[in-house]
């Protein structure tokens, strides 16, 4: 069946199986592969992405449930070689060894600073508790989050004006 | 040549070089890589902790017409490659032949032209189980009247999997403790836990059938290791066999054994010509990976009157060390051995309690190492009646 | 264990690890098992740990919960572990010696490459390896790249885990980089036509010893060594190296841990509040990288002290084959670390650094298990605890019902 979704600003039409999970579409179909699988059970957070500017877990979404969707991903977040800050606060911060989680954890960071543009180091536990890492401990990627919204808004002024 | 605080020349707080490909999500993970003509494999998995295989039908499975292949243990042995070395001197089915000794463990492979055919096949194949009693604790496991688990190994009688050792001063020590003033004695055990890194586990193998090269994308741990190990096991110069790790997402241990399905890969690269990837999924990597077993120590304390360490612990003989050899069996339910020590590495004055497990029987070797010398993977010992061609 | 003995002696589980340790003049120790500890001050590390938890005020606080009814826990821990196998003398794997490779090549530019055996999995070695290189030959690390992970490129090693990294290939960095600096100084000599010894290393450069002015810089040894121009007599040109470190002995890093746990009376949920962590990896080539190894253990400690089993039924089925039952800590599971430090280095490493990323999975769990006796031992008796301490075993644990362990 053909869907039809916007990807990172891009309209695309493809024909998919009807069973196929939104990361797949994503990682095999449109060779997008920063978003990452972990897990069966929807419990590791590393395929997040946002749809519709919200986090969601694309493991728990059908490519064809998209339709119509405006689906983000982690390939996104540098426009015209800028890095948007919540990578700059992963770097600053060393908010990540392996990386493996760093995708899923830098686009809900995303969806929740364009939610709550400052948020609590309680809010920022509670909005990353959707994923795993395995590697960080999470302080860092707290900090790096933190980081990101103090320097978020005239970043993101220059990049929506 | 300036420095600063935040650009060190040498040791300091320098921010990560690695990090620029990672936030942009251009890290290159094993199943990241895609290769021309690339096929997939899944492995069928036995759902019972200790069964005898009665038998096991491909046909239905092979009919598919995106099923290239579909191998198992009989398949290896023609090749060779039914056994595979493990890091604590034993050997390991690469695919269940004669019984299943843990849950989880291989019994086939299937090869096919998308993962979705691939897994969709693995329903297909009729597989015979004759179950047979489980043991599913460490200690209980050395009970005489356990099932034995490891009974294709010539002289083994019990579960354990490798040498019991002692070091130390015994009689010192049972004198502290006989002259303390207190001692205390606890049963601690150790959790069965796994790594659990967040990417599994997994393999592409690519054999070029015109050069003989072969090259393998696998994130491991020990990369040099391995391709001494496959050069082994396929009969491969080693430097015709490459790997190229990339960029691996955790490995905590779970990344350092070979597993089966590394093999399978490869097998099934060398005989289909084409690259092969096989990945595992969380299940797979929760239920049939090392290393972390479980472990259990039974200890005593007594504080010593001089400044010395306050706990004088003598292990038991069924004290283990902490992490798993490679041999999973040692720590799998159904084939609960006791973990084995991490026999490469003892303590300089330990003293065997026990000999060596038997290795495996092969050919005879065309020259016996000494018996002083360490038996090692290029040692005649672990010659097998094999060749590649 | 040791707080085990310190119940039944009615001692202060700080008191008694202090009047135990073994003293820095000790070091290298000998233990009665044959391994030889290289390095440590066990005593200040608990002290600088104990500092920076207010351990006093901590018990203090713990009284006055207690006679309110609630439920509050503080576990210390202290260990040391054997990291960076290791000599050939003592071990190997399936016959292989663990020892490492690492060859390094500086070019013409100045710029270099070293190619290492180590593995990284997220540690950080294309960033720490390089820094190796810069700290012994002045090279900006980001003019040096770290090879690994591809067999045809790298030299051979054992790899990475056990927190050998640093101990082994490590090693192995710092004499590849120190003998290409002897071979760089052999250069300068003809650059600067004086003697070999009269020569003095500050990191970039020879100069001459009294005329400090007349020096020649690494990246120019670098372009002569690839130049036409006359080269010392004998030396062929070009500018690299290689070796195969065998470490002497193992390495000792050790730390002191504190854990500060509240117990829920209800249903037995164990929170970790504070976790202080003083570790001593020796020398630190990169604290940042450090320090996130650390914490990446510690939230590990507190899986396997409170959460993650594999657990099986009689019948040898796997009843938790996945994250849905296979409990992972996130991020409300783990508090804010509190991370010190001492530093001593190791003797008989050529940077003084020991590894560091198994200690705080090593000594996170007895803190917290010991945390959580003690939050329960005065009030439930309970003096013995079996891992993980889910709210299910830690509830039975306070009825006088443990649980047996799975």
């Amino acid at each position: 069946m053909n869907v039809t979704m916007t990807v990172n600003g891009e309209r695309v039409t493809r024909d998919v199986e009807p069973r196929q999970l939104l990361v797949h579409f994503l990682r095999d179909t449109l060779d997008l592969t920063g978003t990452h699988w972990g897990c069966d059970t929807s419990n590791c957070g590393a395929c997040v992405v946002l749809m519709d500017g919200k986090p969601l877990k694309s493991c728990t979404a059908l490519a064809a449930m998209c339709e119509g969707h405006e689906i983000r991903t982690v390939e996104s977040l540098e426009v015209d070689g800028r890095l948007d800050p919540v990578q700059q606060g992963f770097h600053e911060h060393h908010a990540l060894q392996c990386g493996f989680c760093t995708p899923g954890m830098m686009m809900t960071a995303r969806g929740l600073l364009d939610e709550n543009p400052n948020p609590t180091e309680e809010e920022i536990r509670v909005a990353i508790s959707g994923g795993i890492c395995r590697c960080t401990g999470y302080k860092n990627i707290v900090a790096a989050i933190r980081w990101a919204a103090e320097n978020d808004a005239p970043a993101r002024q220059e990049v929506s004006g | 040549m300036t420095t600063t605080a935040d650009r060190p020349i040498g040791f300091g707080r320098l921010k990560r070089k690695e990090d620029a490909r990672f936030i942009r999500g251009q890290g290159t993970y094993l199943d990241d890589i895609k290769l021309p003509g690339m096929l997939h494999g899944a492995i069928l998995r036995s759902p019972f902790a200790h069964a005898e295989i009665v038998s096991i039908d491909t046909s239905r499975a092979l009919a598919q017409p995106n099923v290239a292949a579909v191998v198992t243990a009989k398949d290896l042995e023609t090749l060779g490659l039914a056994w595979m070395p493990t890091i604590s001197y034993d050997t390991q089915a690469v695919l269940a032949g004669d019984k299943v000794r843990f849950q989880g463990q291989e019994v086939a492979f299937v090869i096919a032209t998308d993962q979705y055919s691939a897994n969709d096949a693995l329903a297909l194949i009729d597989v015979e189980y004759e179950p047979l009693p489980a043991v599913v604790n460490a200690r209980k496991a050395l009970d005489p009247e356990a099932p034995l688990i490891r009974d294709d190994k010539s002289g083994q009688r019990d579960n354990l999997a490798s040498p019991t050792w002692e070091a130390g001063d015994k009689e010192a020590t049972d004198r502290a403790f006989a002259e303390a003033d207190t001692v205390v004695s606890r049963d601690i055990i150790y959790p069965r836990c796994h790594p659990a890194p967040l990417e599994t586990c997994g393999m592409i193998a690519d054999f070029n059938p015109e050069t003989g090269q072969l090259d393998l994308y696998n994130g491991n741990q020990a990369p040099h290791a391995h391709r001494t190990v496959y050069a082994h096991v396929a009969g491969l110069a080693e430097h015709m066999i490459r790997i190229q790790c990339n960029d691996i997402g955790g490995g905590f241990g779970n990344k350092v054994p070979v597993y089966p399905g590394y093999v399978c890969a490869i097998a099934g690269s060398i005989v289909a010509g084409r690259p092969v990837k096989w990945v595992e999924n969380r299940s797979e990597n929760l239920m049939s990976t090392g290393l972390r077993a479980t472990t259990s120590c039974a200890r005593r304390c007594a504080p010593r009157t001089a400044r010395s360490p306050a706990c004088a612990s003598t292990p038991s003989p069924i004290t283990v060390l902490s992490t798993a050899p490679r041999n999973r069996r040692s720590s799998r339910p159904g084939s609960s051995t006791s973990s084995a020590a991490r026999t490469t590495c003892r303590p300089p004055t330990c003293r065997s309690r026990r000999s060596t497990p038997t290795r495996p029987q092969a050919a005879s070797p065309t020259g016996a190492p000494s018996a002083s010398r360490r038996p090692s993977i290029w040692s005649s010992g672990w010659s097998m009646p094999w060749r590649w061609r | 264990m040791v707080d085990a003995l310190a119940m039944e002696m009615k001692a202060d589980p700080v008191e008694l690890r202090m009047g135990s340790f073994i003293g820095p003049e000790q070091f290298p120790y000998e233990t009665t098992t044959g391994w030889t500890y290289d390095s440590g001050d066990y005593a200040e590390a608990m002290r600088v740990a104990m500092d920076m938890a207010g351990y006093e005020d901590l018990r203090r606080e713990q009284a006055e919960k207690r006679a309110r009814g609630e439920l509050m826990g503080i576990g210390v821990s202290f260990f040391t572990e054997g990291v960076g196998a290791g000599p050939r003398k003592h071990m190997d794997i399936l016959g292989l010696a663990m020892n490492d490779g690492a060859d390094l090549r500086v070019h013409g530019n100045g710029k270099a490459v070293v190619s290492i055996s180590a593995q990284t999995q997220g540690q950080g070695h294309e960033t720490t390896f390089a820094q190796i290189v810069a700290e012994e030959l002045g090279i900006p690390p980001e003019d040096v790249e770290v090879r690994h992970g591809d067999t045809d490129r790298s030299p051979y090693g054992l790899g990475t885990y056990g927190s050998r990294s640093t101990p082994v290939s490590g090693g192995a960095v710092a004499v590849v980089s120190r003998k290409v600096r002897d071979k760089a100084r052999l250069i300068a000599s003809t650059m600067l036509e004086t003697r070999v010894e009269d020569l003095a290393w500050e990191k970039g450069r020879w100069y001459v010893k009294g005329d400090p002015e007349k020096e020649a810089m690494i990246e120019d040894i670098a372009a002569r060594a690839y130049s036409g121009d006359p080269m010392p007599e004998g030396m062929e040109g070009g500018l690299d190296a290689q070796t195969i470190y065998d470490p002497p002995n193992l390495t000792y890093p050790y730390g002191a841990y504190l854990a500060v746990v509240d117990v829920d009376k209800d249903t037995g949920h164990v929170k970790v509040r504070r976790f202080v962590a003083v570790d001593d990896c020796g020398v630190r080539i990169n604290p940042m990288v450090v320090e996130g190894q650390i914490h990446g253990g510690l939230a590990e400690g507190i899986g396997i002290a409170l959460m993650e089993v594999l657990t099986f039924d009689e019948e040898g089925n796997c009843l938790n084959s996945s994250f849905m039952d296979y409990l992972i800590p996130t991020s409300l599971e783990t508090p804010d670390f509190e991370l010190g430090e001492t530093v001593t280095p190791c003797p008989h490493h050529p940077l003084g650094a020991k590894g560091v990323g198994e200690s705080p999975n090593v000594g996170s769990p007895p803190a917290i298990v010991n945390a959580v006796i003690d939050a329960l031992h005065e009030t439930h008796g309970v003096d013995h605890i079996d891992m993980p301490c889910t709210p299910a075993r830690v509830w039975a644990a306070m009825q006088g019902r443990p649980e047996p362990p799975q």
